[in-house]
């Protein structure tokens, strides 16, 4: 489990969680607030500002207009507001199994989330704004005019519903990257929240506004089975509207406009339609075949990286063993270094500096960074393995193969790798049933591979366990027969 | 055909292991080199082809050198003198993934080149010369200690070497396996082949041997004909 993902991880944690009874709160989560004397809520640093982020002169102190809200309602309630962090991804499934109170970071009223938890009343009109670089002419302010366009946007947002099927879609995990990815022209445009675009985006010189494409409320989740706690953070939103402190806390965020004039004089009526229309979208549909050919799709995406991924580790990791075992000295050492530094951090930190930080500098697209990235890691893996194999050659082999006139080069390719290889198998092979797994982590440079695939139908299908079911599946699917090969290979081998 | 001069070496820092050996070897010679253990005489051997360096004197074989400083320093009179000299090694050291045959035809193959029919061909007469045609397809594990000593005779043989150094090739093996190996080299002293074998079996190097050299604390102690050198051993 040593280098298994944390995702898969979190994943089966999140099965296991809804799969157990949930406490029984029902009609008097409100009573239990109030004795706590804490409202609970969750949602993610890594939005940043002017969400919820960290101060920077004081980051064990939050700050952003969230943070004001929800001090507010609390202090309505006759409780203290207390954050809770949450990938922003996983926010409605954390939400239904107890992790906090209420959710509230940025949460779109749409189908995916309004079927599963109730909302309140809004605290923020938002739109939908499409950026692109600078003068070009290909995009216009339509979701239609995307069609066929590479368009970047947030996993699980309300953007992502509404041009996953128009265009090409780009899908990220944070809010900076999108940006940075289309001034290099790695995508066509972005769709992202107007709050979202005018923190991230606009400041972009390369960048511009394209327009507004469409519009949608920011509203507080609460489970379905608490539906006093969700009136009374409802009616304390009421009052914040009413009184002017909604406003007053808006305008500090400079996030005030003549839209948000329509929160003041919300109705039931205004409710009804909000939930009405994001719950008239396409509703849950289950696991269909469409979505089965998407998981196969992503476990061949996750084949193919791995596949590329170990053909570089291996030849890179065996040059490198050489190098430390017959090189001169300074390559012996360069080769130390190398091992040391990629084994020594994270997978994810590398894939990152590859494919962002290194931006600059090497263009490449995201799946070849994928393979360079995941290839480069695995050889200072591979290298230990041969390492360990060429070790376990007796001495004698190579003064044999040298007192017979053979060049150094001829000798280890011909006598001391091939039964070094045949040492080095069980881990080679192990390594690449890690590697596989370790793939899913490319999905931070907008590969979708199939563990990503499973985190976006699993929004589709309002469920994590159908999805984590047959992605867990796939997976092994993939390692078993390895393993088997693997072991046949090995009884083939094993004379001498 | 060797001619050793001034020969020196001393493992790390301080232990000196030989101290100065000068002597020479004639073609068509076999020599037996014995002496007290750790006296020297593997050393002096395994110099000779390079899998030891040394740190003072030179080895010369017909007209390529070796001077100190290592494999780097002396490749390209290695490469030459490897292929003129063939090893034997105390504990034979064949390929473990090979069959006999395929050590046999390892080094003609992807060294010198030859055709892999013709390399074949050889092959099989130089293991029924050894007694070990049946053998051929057998893995080393699948062979006696005596057995992989023949077909590592075979393997040296098959380069068609000038001289060859034999480093304890019989010390290695039970009493019962050393006849069988005697026997092949026996044979090939006969054939007039330059032999240079370390040795701690008297009789046999009496028999078979034109000269004896006996190496002591680094040095050559004696040098003579095997039945006044060899006198006052057991």
């Amino acid at each position: 489990m040593t280098r298994a993902t944390v995702r898969i991880a979190v994943v089966l944690c999140t099965i296991a969680c809804l799969a157990a009874p949930r406490a029984a709160w029902a009609g008097d989560a409100l009573d239990r607030v109030r004795h706590a004397g804490v409202l609970r809520w969750g949602g993610d640093l890594q939005g940043g500002e002017p969400f919820v982020s960290q101060d920077p002169r004081d980051p064990s102190h939050l700050v952003g207009f969230e943070v004001d809200i929800a001090a507010a309602i609390a202090r309505t309630l006759g409780v203290r507001a207390e954050f809770v962090e949450n990938d922003w991804s996983t926010l409605v499934p954390s939400l239904e199994r107890g992790s906090f109170d209420v959710a509230m970071n940025g949460l779109e009223v749409m189908a995916s989330r309004a079927t599963r938890v109730s909302f309140t009343r809004p605290y923020y009109v938002f739109t939908e704004r499409l950026i692109a670089r600078r003068g070009d002419t290909r995009v216009h302010p339509s979701l239609d005019a995307l069609r066929g366009l590479r368009v970047g946007t947030l996993a699980s947002s309300y953007a992502f519903e509404l041009i996953r099927d128009r265009s090409d879609v780009v899908v990220y995990e944070g809010t900076e990257e999108p940006y940075l990815d289309l001034a290099r022209g790695r995508t066509d445009a972005v769709l992202l929240d107007d709050i979202i675009a005018a923190r991230y985006g606009e400041p972009n010189a390369a960048l511009e506004v394209v327009g507004d494409v469409a519009e949608g409320y920011y509203a507080v989740a609460a489970r379905k089975s608490e539906p006093d706690l969700e009136s009374a953070v409802d009616a304390a939103l009421a009052q914040m509207a009413k009184s002017g402190e909604l406003e007053a806390i808006l305008r500090r965020a400079n996030l005030w406009s003549a839209r948000e004039e329509r929160l003041t004089s919300w109705t039931p009526a205004d409710q009804a339609r909000m939930i009405g229309a994001a719950t008239a979208e396409v509703g849950a549909t289950g696991m269909t075949p469409r979505h089965v050919l998407l998981f196969v799709q992503g476990a061949l995406m996750t084949l193919l990286v791995s596949t590329l991924a170990m053909l570089l580790a291996v030849p890179l990791g065996l040059a490198l063993a050489i190098a430390r075992r017959w090189g001169p000295r300074w390559l012996d050492v360069l080769a130390n270094v190398y091992v040391e530094i990629y084994r020594g951090t994270p997978v994810l930190l590398q894939l990152y500096v590859l494919y962002y930080g290194l931006a600059p500098i090497v263009r490449i697209n995201a799946l070849t960074a994928a393979v360079v990235g995941l290839g480069m890691n695995y050889a200072a893996y591979e290298a230990e393995a041969y390492r360990a194999g060429i070790q376990a050659v007796p001495r004698g082999q190579m003064e044999a193969a040298l007192s017979l006139g053979m060049s150094l080069p001829l000798a280890l390719r011909r006598i001391i790798l091939p039964q070094a290889f045949r040492h080095a198998l069980p881990n080679v092979t192990n390594d690449f049933i890690a590697l596989l797994k370790d793939s899913s982590l490319v999905s931070v440079i907008t590969v979708v591979e199939l563990t990503k695939q499973m985190t976006i139908t699993a929004v589709d299908v309002r469920g994590w366990l159908m999805p984590g079911l047959l992605c867990a599946a796939l997976y092994l699917a993939m390692s078993w027969p390895l393993g088997f090969v693997a072991r046949r290979l090995e009884a083939r081998l094993a004379h001498g | 055909m060797i001619t050793i001069a001034k020969l020196a070496k001393s493992y790390g820092a301080g232990t000196p292991i030989l101290r100065g050996v000068d002597v020479t070897f004639a073609k068509g010679q076999v020599v037996a080199i014995t002496g007290p253990s750790g006296a020297g005489k593997s050393t002096l051997l395994r110099c000779i082809n390079g899998l030891e360096a040394f740190d003072g004197g030179s080895i010369r074989v017909e007209n390529d050198t070796l001077v100190p400083g290592g494999e780097r320093t002396n490749a390209i009179a290695l490469a030459a003198i490897r292929r003129r000299v063939g090893f034997v090694f105390q504990t034979w050291n064949l390929f473990a993934h090979r069959t006999a045959i395929a050590n046999v035809m390892e080094a003609p193959l992807h060294v010198r080149k030859i055709a892999p029919r013709e390399a074949r061909a050889r092959a099989e007469a130089l293991l029924e010369c050894v007694g070990l045609a049946l053998r051929a397809d057998a893995y080393p594990h699948e062979l006696s200690g005596g057995e992989q000593q023949r077909v590592a005779i075979a393997r040296a043989l098959a380069m068609d070497p000038e001289a060859l150094l034999l480093d304890e090739p019989t010390s290695a093996l039970d009493p019962s396996r050393k006849g069988e190996v005697l026997a092949v080299l026996r044979a090939l002293a006969e054939s007039g082949m330059t032999m240079l074998l370390v040795t701690h079996d008297v009789a046999f190097a009496r028999e078979v041997a034109h000269r004896a050299v006996v190496v002591a604390e680094g040095k050559i102690a004696e040098d003579g004909d095997p039945k006044d050198v060899l006198r006052h051993d057991d």
